[in-house]
């Protein structure tokens, strides 16, 4: 498992070297000059000039490259286009109420996802598995935003028992996780429920039927860790998807998160605020894809041990 | 009179198939004393493996049941029980292995804690004596290093250490009845022959009977005590094995005998029996196997023959011709 861990581990250094460079240019691509930006509609051309070369950005592409990253290494994302306020800082403040609630609703669509799956594998075509299949269409069909001012409407306004918005105490993370999570929790249902019927049709269910073992063992010992071989991986990708979910959702709480302030620098073509966000986002995705792999080796014998 | 260890009565068991159903097993009658071991023989689906799922009660997950007929495992009736009962005779007195030793061990757990679940559920073992037990019988099934092997994981092990595994697993609890479903068909030829010696050697060690099941007339010749030939669901002959290869009766095992390759014989083709096993939904009106049979009469047709004891032997077939050859001249035989 140790080398297993370390080869996938190492496996993720190129990625983040090729995603770096793929942002880099992908900004670099976005029509408009930052310098022009900053120096606002009446400045004259030496002005830009001056603040092209007091930013760098009059040197060659692979020189600038160079610089943002030995800046990025050393913890410098360089100061907003539109505030001034070191990227870093801004990061910092935003990024835990992002934290939480992507956590929180990861959490709960796991947990409840999995369940509804599983009960409607046992319970094929019965009224368990018709309720199940039911809850998760109707939650994969139904649009964030919409749930979400539903939400609001019903538990803030009506009942009074969560606040409308902001990020005061751990009330305001409920709706808000409810509605980012809403959509995974479906799809992980539907996921883990047809790949559990896929695993008790295993010789190996059968064989465990065959030793007297009761119904309940079967399905948790024997076919729940084979079949959430495949629902981790949908469970990784979803999370990542998460990201862009929050952005949404951010804005109809008023959460002031990372997405909301993806948002605002995208609409003041605020770049150097975008790039960091960018390259956060595309690292975060990798890091869960590293845990994914880690996870089949610890579900999966056979790749633990094939390495 | 030695009381019969299994005794299976006019087993039928059906599968929903769309509106209607069909008929996989119709009526099979057979016995197995105790200590026996009976071969149940026959082409592939003739019925054999959902006979043994029907007397295990493992038809859950398919879209089979057993519709009529009782399974009487040292009298008591198993299609009555409760499934509390089942699961308390499942892998205690009544074990079953089967064809995929591939696919049959689950790839994510450990091959010792794979065999320590029946120990401790129907022995009452601690998890510590349920590990040496475990041992104890990978030793018995000629496993070598069995301390290490517990440690493993299945995907570690060839074919034929894994059917070896499967069969510990089977014994661990020192089973009266073990089902064997096809236990060598998946496996090497000279492997086949390991597990046949050992299955042979266990079977006279713990004294416990057997239902063997397979097509494959050498591993018949090899083990058992007797056999029972199916065709289309139905039993179609009952003898000792001695009997049955000296002199089969029914045209249909006659025909089985025949097709097995003959070592020190200049044949340039192989005998086989002509068509195929009909299907389950469009069964031939008479004697299921007539469409196929080189003795077929008119009576055949129309009329569906029953399985009748010969006179004066300890075997039965059904086929008017052998039952109308027996009474009109006896002494052919």
């Amino acid at each position: 498992m140790g080398r297993y861990a370390l080869q996938r581990l190492l496996g993720v250094i190129p990625l983040l070297f090729i995603v770096s460079v793929l942002v880099f240019l992908f900004i670099h691509l976005i029509p408009g000059d930052p310098a022009r930006l900053i120096a606002g509609k009446d400045a004259t051309l030496e002005e830009i000039h001056g603040i092209q070369e007091q930013l760098g950005l009059n040197l060659p592409l692979w020189k600038q490259y160079i610089n943002y990253m030995g800046d990025l290494l050393s913890g410098n994302l360089g100061n907003s286009i539109r505030s001034g306020i070191p990227v870093t800082d801004m990061l910092e403040s935003r990024i835990m109420p992002t934290l939480w609630l992507t956590f929180l609703s990861m959490a709960w669509a796991l947990v409840i996802g999995l369940l509804i799956g599983v009960i409607s594998a046992v319970y094929r075509n019965k009224w368990p598995d018709h309720l199940g299949t039911l809850t998760a269409i109707s939650g994969m069909s139904i649009p964030g935003f919409w749930l979400g001012l539903v939400l609001i409407q019903i538990f803030s306004v009506e009942l009074g028992w969560f606040p409308t918005g902001g990020v005061d105490s751990w009330k305001s993370y409920i709706l808000p996780s409810i509605t980012l999570g809403m959509g995974i929790m479906s799809m992980l249902a539907r996921y883990s429920r047809s790949s559990m019927l896929e695993t008790l049709r295993e010789d190996y269910i059968r064989t465990g039927r065959a030793k007297g073992l009761r119904e309940y063992v079967v399905i948790s010992r024997h076919a729940l860790r084979n079949s959430l071989i495949q629902v981790v991986t949908v469970a990784g990708l979803q999370f990542g998807f998460l990201l862009g979910g929050s952005v949404m959702v951010e804005t109809v709480f008023s959460i002031p998160g990372l997405g909301r302030l993806l948002v605002d620098s995208i609409l003041f073509r605020d770049y150097t605020v975008i790039q960091a966000l960018l390259l956060l986002f595309s690292t975060q995705f990798i890091l869960i894809n590293l845990i994914v792999d880690l996870l089949y080796g610890v579900l999966n014998p056979k790749i633990r041990f094939s390495q | 009179m030695t009381q019969n260890l299994l005794e299976v009565q006019g087993l039928k068991t059906e599968f929903k198939r769309g509106d209607g159903s069909i008929t996989a097993v119709a009526g099979v009658d057979f016995v197995i004393k105790k200590g026996e071991v009976l071969g149940l023989v026959g082409e592939s689906g003739c019925g054999k493996s959902v006979t043994s799922l029907s007397i295990m009660r493992l038809l859950k997950d398919t879209p089979g049941r057993i519709s009529g007929g009782s399974v009487r495992f040292e009298g008591t009736d198993l299609t009555k029980v409760s499934d509390k009962e089942m699961r308390q005779i499942r892998g205690n007195e009544m074990a079953m292995i089967f064809q995929e030793p591939m696919t049959s061990l689950n790839p994510v757990l450990k091959i010792g804690l794979q065999l320590m679940e029946p120990i401790m559920l129907h022995l009452g073992y601690g998890r510590k004596k349920a590990r040496e037990h475990a041992i104890h019988m990978l030793r018995l099934v000629g496993i070598p290093r069995a301390e290490e092997l517990v440690d493993e994981y299945p995907h570690q092990l060839s074919g034929g250490m894994r059917q070896r595994v499967m069969i510990a697993m089977a014994m661990s609890c020192h089973p009266k009845l073990l089902i064997a479903d096809e236990p060598t068909t998946a496996l090497d030829v000279t492997i086949q022959a390991q597990i046949l010696d050992l299955m042979k050697h266990l079977k006279e060690e713990q004294d416990m009977g057997m239902l063997l099941i397979t097509h494959d007339l050498g591993v018949v010749a090899e083990l058992c005590d007797r056999v029972v030939v199916m065709y289309a669901g139905r039993v179609v002959e009952e003898a000792s094995v001695h009997e049955l290869f000296a002199r089969p009766q029914h045209p249909y095992t006659k025909g089985l005998i025949q097709s097995v390759p003959k070592l020190r014989q200049n044949v340039r083709r192989l005998d086989s029996i002509k068509g195929n096993v009909p299907d389950l939904s469009q069964m031939p009106a008479g004697c299921k196997f007539a469409p196929r049979c080189d003795f077929v009469m008119e009576r055949c047709l129309s009329q569906e023959p029953e399985l009748l004891p010969i006179e004066g032997l300890e075997r039965k077939s059904r086929c008017w011709f052998t039952q109308q050859e027996n009474t009109e001249g006896g002494e052919r035989l």
